[in-house]
C-alpha cells in the first residue's frame, strides 16, 4: 500500500478539523470500501482520519419517532441493537445477502459515504426515509439521503455523523431482494419495496433500487406516485415493470450489462410489489 | 506506531507502519502462515481471523486498528496430538481438497461452535457465504460443522 499518515481524533470536532486540513485527507470508518481503493491506487491518500475513537459516532438513540444511528455503528450492531420498524427487511438483508465477516467491519456511515450501488444498505435506508446527519466546520446539518446521494461531491469536507430513520412503520410490509455473484461484488440488482394497504387501497409505498442512475442508488418516486392511491387490483405488474424501466439508467459491467440490469430490476420490482400488496 | 496484540493467547508488541495491514503483520512479521493472502480486498475471505471473538477479514484492517485486540488464527486452535473438534470433523468428512481456504473455513466452524450456532444449517451456510472455496467443498464444510455440533 502507498504510504500515508494517520490521525486518531477522539472527538467529532477534532475529526472535522483534521478533514479540513487539506487535499488527500480522508476519514476511515470500517475500511471495507476504502482500503481496496487505496490499494488499487484509485484514491491518493496523504492522511487517514481514523474515526474509531470518536464516541459520538457509536450512538444509537430514539428521537421523536425517529432513530439516530451513529456513523460508526457496524451493520451487525445495527441489527443487534436497533429494533426499528423495518427490522425484518434489515434482518433479511443481513441474513441472506451479506456475511458475518463483512457485517462486523462495514459501518452505516461508511456505506452512506461510499454512495455506490455495491452498498446494499442504501436502498434499505432510502426506503426508510433516512436523512443523513453531517458534521462540518460550520456545525451539524442534515439532508435527505436522496439529496446526499445526488450531491455527494458537495459534502466532501464533512463527516457522516449518522443517519436518522423513521421508527414507526405500522401496517407496512417490506421486501428486500438482491442477486450477486459474491457478497462483496457489485450485485446484478438490489431492490427494496414497501407498501401500506388499507381497504384494498395502496395508501403509501416505497421503491428503492441500487442502480437508479449509473452506480447511484435512488428512490423511484415516479413509480411510487403511479401506484399510490390505487386499488390493489388496479395495480398491474406490467405497468409497474414499464414504469421502473423508464425510471432507471443502470451502469453496466463485465458481469451484468446495463440492459440486463434494467430488465431484471424492473421485473423483480414488479413481482416484489405484487407480493407486498398481497395481489 | 507501537501496537500490542494478543495472538493465540500470547502477547506481542510490534512496531508497525501506518500503511501496514493486519494480514501482513500476522503472516510475515509474526509468522502465522495459516493467515492466507488471497484477493486482498475482502472478497475471498482467506485472510479471516477471529478478532475479539468475531470473524473479520484481516486484509481490510490497518494493523494499528488492531491495537489491544485478542486475535485467534488457525494455529491457535487444536494441536498435532489433540485436534479441535472442527478440525477432526473436517478430516472425517473429507472436507479438504486443495486446502488453501481451510484455515479460514476451520475458524468459521469454530466461531459457529463457540456461539452455539453450529446446529442450524441455514446459519452455517450464511457464515460460509463470505468464504470463496475454489474446490466447492461447501457441502462438506456443512457436514463437518454439523458433526462437530453433535459432539464429534
Amino acid at each position: 500500500m502507498p504510504r500515508f499518515s494517520v490521525s486518531r481524533p477522539s472527538s467529532l470536532r477534532e475529526a472535522v478539523e483534521r478533514l479540513s486540513s487539506g487535499e488527500g485527507v480522508y476519514p476511515i470508518a470500517g475500511g471495507t470500501a476504502l482500503i481496496p481503493l487505496i490499494k488499487k491506487g484509485l484514491l491518493e491518500v496523504r492522511e487517514l482520519v481514523d474515526l474509531s475513537s470518536v464516541r459520538e459516532l457509536g450512538a444509537i438513540r430514539r428521537e421523536d419517532g425517529r432513530v439516530f444511528v451513529g456513523g460508526m455503528v457496524t451493520h451487525s450492531e445495527l441489527v443487534d441493537a436497533a429494533p426499528w420498524g423495518m427490522r425484518n427487511v434489515l434482518r433479511d438483508f443481513l441474513r441472506n445477502h451479506t456475511s458475518p465477516h463483512v457485517m462486523n467491519l462495514a459501518t452505516v456511515g461508511g456505506s452512506v459515504a461510499s454512495s455506490t450501488s455495491s452498498e446494499d444498505l442504501l436502498p434499505v435506508l432510502l426506503a426508510a426515509d433516512a436523512e443523513v446527519v453531517l458534521a462540518g466546520r460550520d456545525g451539524d446539518h442534515s439532508v435527505s439521503l436522496e439529496d446526499y446521494l445526488a450531491r455527494r461531491g458537495s459534502f466532501r469536507a464533512e463527516i457522516v455523523e449518522g443517519v436518522r430513520v423513521r421508527y414507526v412503520w405500522d401496517g407496512w410490509r417490506f421486501s428486500f431482494s438482491k442477486l450477486s455473484v459474491s457478497v462483496r461484488r457489485m450485485p446484478a440488482f438490489c431492490v427494496v419495496v414497501g407498501a401500506r394497504v388499507s381497504d384494498q387501497t395502496v395508501e403509501d409505498c416505497r421503491v428503492a433500487v441500487a442502480f437508479a442512475d449509473g452506480l447511484r442508488p435512488g428512490r423511484l418516486r415516479d413509480v411510487e406516485d403511479a401506484v399510490r392511491g390505487k386499488r390493489v387490483d388496479a395495480v398491474r405488474a406490467a405497468d409497474v415493470e414499464d414504469a421502473v424501466r423508464r425510471s432507471i439508467r443502470p451502469a453496466g459491467d463485465v458481469h451484468f450489462p446495463s440492459e440486463y440490469r434494467r430488465k431484471v430490476t424492473s421485473r423483480v420490482t414488479a413481482l416484489m410489489l405484487s407480493e407486498v400488496l398481497g395481489a | 506506531m507501537m501496537v500490542e496484540l494478543k495472538v493465540n493467547g500470547r502477547p506481542y508488541r510490534v512496531e508497525v507502519a501506518e500503511n501496514e495491514l493486519l494480514v501482513d503483520v500476522l503472516r510475515y512479521r509474526l509468522g502465522f502462515m495459516g493467515v492466507k493472502q488471497g484477493c486482498g480486498e475482502g472478497d475471498c475471505g482467506l485472510c479471516l481471523v477471529l478478532m475479539n471473538g468475531r470473524p473479520v477479514h484481516s486484509c481490510l484492517i490497518p494493523a494499528w486498528r488492531a491495537d489491544g485486540s485478542d486475535i485467534v488464527t488457525v494455529e491457535g486452535i487444536g494441536s498435532e496430538t489433540s485436534l479441535h473438534p472442527v478440525q477432526r470433523a473436517f478430516i472425517d468428512q473429507g472436507a479438504v481438497q486443495c486446502g488453501f481456504c481451510i484455515p479460514a473455513a476451520v475458524l468459521i466452524g469454530k466461531w459457529l461452535l463457540d456461539r452455539g450456532l453450529a446446529g442450524d444449517r441455514e446459519t452455517v451456510r450464511w457464515a460460509y457465504r463470505g468464504l470463496l472455496c475454489r474446490c466447492g467443498s461447501y457441502l462438506r464444510f456443512e457436514e463437518a460443522v454439523a458433526q462437530a455440533s453433535r459432539g464429534g
